[in-house]
């Protein structure tokens, strides 16, 4: 059997077994069907396989930092790397496994890495979001057809709605259904309801299409068989 | 007038080109324009956010004296990326059970999450004397991909096993005559990402459980369908659905004064993007 | 779903047997070959991300399909494509079809391991990181496909900014509207997953787009079928029986 044969055959039987597990009844005829109670086990399993995964990554990480230490390639950003690297695995093991028992500095450095630095950073990347949809806000919205047209009305009223702002300015606005945070409620509830149904649809039968593809060998292409071969 | 017309396309074709650092300069201003000059606009209840509410006050009606409480189950599926929006989400759905006694489970696919919901309830639940172990229980960060999701629905105590402070299911007053997905009537995934959708395809159709999604407000367009077919009971979108909440419990908090800095900054788009357009016009017409 | 599989099916087996099957242009795609192009031309490398993700997401399976297309490409005009990766069990894969790519090309030697990066699996650190490299690179041309969060306007914007030709596919809308706007071509929904159908033209793969299509009216069909009863029933024309709740669940 060769090594894509075996690929192909434990993947149908995995596929196999969630799809049949989730679709036959708990019981057929009295007899309790067997499946369920590989669930669990199966599922501790794959998330051990997910543990090796990171394993993997971190390999890669290692190995490449480590040669630009070496080699003198960027050597200031793998001494950061590898300062951090200590910092967070050194303060976040002995937080885990002493407790409340590890000495208070080590409390310390664990609240400096993680609480401290970590989480404002990504917070902070985050937050670069804002200005970057200001700038491309401004650089591309164009009404250069009827349908952008639309669509720049639809966004002002949806963008004013979603805040009190949006209220407070329509609130004179003797109409109920017209004052911008119910037109807001409106556009969102209705009309854009059936638009993210309609391409969910697609998406949903492209995914099933991509699955079964998978699921029964017939994918091509890249990591799997090209046509005839 | 053709020396006025060309100056003005000249200041219009500078405009579309601006340096876009000036942009950022003007977002800080709108932003902190609140901090010195006092604003304060009421913030609209949407029936998004009610759905919500109404959801976890029938969980709280539903167990009037019962022995057997059932429980809430909070997903803290989000990091301190999306902590703006969600945090709001959190504490204010938290600060909600703990008042009305309903208890809940803690738990989330993100490290950070879980935390900080913990750290909230600790600060709320002695207002109320609710108490851990009691009241509310958390297990933490999870690995949870589908088999994991599959899993914990059909039997939650021996998936979770222990609590984060390591005490066995079975010690956890809270937890008894809690077996499977059927004896949580409520879920909340407060995510920042689509991670409702795996409990809405994979667990919902068969424990007929509420789910309720605190979403940031670029994904909760895409989950109106859901309300609208009965599948979200409830949406909270973004920092709006933090404030609108604090709104509902009377306690004004960080959502609600974001949602003035958040008034200021779509202000400022919406006139950046007008100003823009202006701009485009202008210059489509000089050339024609 | 069974008669949607069946659909599926039925489609690729005509399409083995020799059928000829129309597929209408997507620009996103004709643009693939242009952009990769205009990278050798200026002598800068191809940035190919296939977004957040490890190797049992079948976004990250689609976009190394595409990735494979992209690299070929590259590997023929003797451009770089660097690929930075987020999941780490996407990592030991895409090196595999990269290093591939280029053996089939005739250049192993060309090949650089290094240009297929595990950079760190969280989600913002990942995306600063290819900003970074983005920047110092000045990559001629960026490919995202795959699944993205809110760094997806971050990662275009600095595309824009180094001057690159962007094509962007995502299979959910959340960031389907950055790429849009940031971005000089986007596929989305499904047309994403119609990547590897467009790319190989493989009659298996045209045949499966071909099904769904089937599958996708059949869907339509139901929802007017609901909505036309739900209208009926509403209306009190008609009185509401087991089929209309079993249609509008």
């Amino acid at each position: 059997m060769t090594p894509r044969r075996i690929i192909a055959t434990v993947t149908f039987l995995a596929g196999l077994f969630y799809f049949l597990e989730y679709m036959l009844p708990a019981r057929i005829a009295g007899v309790t069907v067997p499946l369920s109670q590989w669930r669990v086990g199966l599922g501790n399993f794959m998330a051990v396989l997910g543990a090796f995964a990171i394993g993997m990554g971190w390999f890669h990480l290692l190995r490449g930092q480590w040669r630009n230490l070496v080699t003198g390639q960027d050597r200031s950003s793998s001494i950061g790397f590898f300062c951090a690297l200590a910092a967070i695995l050194y303060f976040g093991f002995r937080n885990e496994l002493e407790g409340a028992k590890a000495p208070a500095w080590v409390h310390m450095g664990f609240d400096l890495t993680f609480n401290y630095v970590f989480m404002p950073l990504v917070a902070t990347v985050f937050s670069l979001l804002a200005f970057y949809i200001v700038s491309a806000a401004y650089r591309a919205f164009r009404i250069r057809t009827w349908e952008a047209t639309l669509l720049m009305g639809a966004a002002f009223i949806v963008m004013l709605g979603q805040v009190p702002v949006g209220g407070w300015l329509t609130a004179w606005v003797p109409v109920k259904w017209l004052q911008l945070p119910y037109l807001g409620a409106w556009l969102l509830g209705v009309p854009n309801s059936a638009a993210q149904r309609a391409i969910g649809f697609g998406a949903a039968v492209g995914a099933l299409a991509i699955s079964l593809r998978i699921w029964l060998n017939l994918e091509r292409g890249a990591f799997f068989s090209t046509e005839g071969k | 007038m053709a020396h006025r017309e060309n100056t003005n396309q000249g200041f219009w074709q500078r405009a579309q080109t601006i340096d876009r650092r000036y942009l950022f300069v003007l977002l800080v201003v709108a932003v902190a324009l609140p901090s010195f000059v006092r604003i304060s606009i009421p913030v609209h209840v949407f029936d998004d956010t009610m759905g919500v509410y109404r959801s976890i006050e029938g969980v709280a009606r539903a167990n009037t004296g019962k022995r057997y409480r059932k429980m809430v189950l909070v997903m803290c599926d989000w990091g301190p990326g999306s902590k703006g929006e969600n945090w709001p989400q959190t504490e204010s759905v938290i600060h909600h059970m703990l008042r009305r006694g309903v208890p809940f489970m803690i738990m989330g696919i993100d490290t950070v999450g879980p935390t900080l919901a913990e750290g909230m309830a600790e600060r709320i639940a002695p207002r109320y004397g609710r108490r851990y172990g009691i009241d509310w229980v958390s297990f933490g960060f999870r690995y949870f991909g589908d088999p994991q999701l599959l899993s914990f629905v059909k039997d939650i105590p021996g998936f979770v096993q222990r609590d984060i402070h390591g005490t066995p299911v079975a010690k956890l007053p809270v937890m008894a005559g809690i077996h499977d997905m059927s004896d949580v009537p409520l879920l909340i995934d407060v995510a920042a990402g689509p991670e409702v959708d795996r409990w809405i395809r994979l667990a919902q159709p068969t424990y007929r459980f509420k789910a309720a999604f605190g979403a940031t407000a670029v994904m909760a367009p895409a989950y109106y369908p859901y309300l609208d077919s009965g599948q979200l009971s409830g949406l909270l979108v973004g920092m709006r659905g933090g404030a609108e909440y604090e709104e509902l419990l009377g306690a004004p908090g960080q959502a609600t004064q974001g949602m003035t800095l958040q008034s200021m900054a779509h202000l400022l788009v919406a006139a950046l993007v007008i100003l823009g357009n202006i701009g485009y016009v202008v210059g489509r017409r000089a050339r024609r | 779903m069974l008669l949607i599989s069946a659909a599926v099916l039925a489609s690729i087996t005509r399409a083995r047997r020799g059928r000829q099957l129309y597929l209408r242009a997507i620009p996103g795609f004709s643009a693939v070959d242009e952009a990769a192009g205009r990278a050798t031309e200026m002598g800068r490398p191809v940035l190919f991300s296939v977004g957040l993700g490890g190797v049992d997401s079948i976004t990250v399976l689609t976009g190394m399909t595409v990735m494979q297309h992209v690299g070929r490409i590259c590997a023929r005009m003797g451009a770089r494509c660097i690929v930075p990766i987020d999941g780490p069990s996407a990592y030991p894969l895409a090196q595999e079809v990269m290093r591939e790519v280029w053996e089939s090309e005739g250049r192993p030697e060309s090949f650089r391991a290094d240009d297929v990066k595990y950079l760190t699996g969280g989600q913002f650190a990942w995306a600063m990181a290819v900003m970074g490299l983005m920047t110092r690179e000045r990559v001629a041309s960026a490919f995202y496909f795959g699944y993205y969060g809110a760094e997806s306007l971050m990662l275009a914007e600095t595309g824009y900014q180094v001057g690159a030709v962007q094509v962007a596919g995502t299979p959910d809308l959340y960031q389907a509207p950055f790429f849009v706007v940031a971005c000089d071509y986007t596929v989305f929904g499904e047309e994403f997953y119609a990547a590897s159908a467009y790319l190989s033209r493989e009659p298996t793969m045209v045949g499966s787009l071909v099904g769904q299509d089937l599958g996708k009216m059949l869907l339509l069909g139901i929802a007017v079928a609901g909505v036309v009863l739900a209208t009926l029933v509403h209306a009190g024309l008609i009185s509401a029986n087991p089929l209309v709740p079993l249609l509008s669940q």
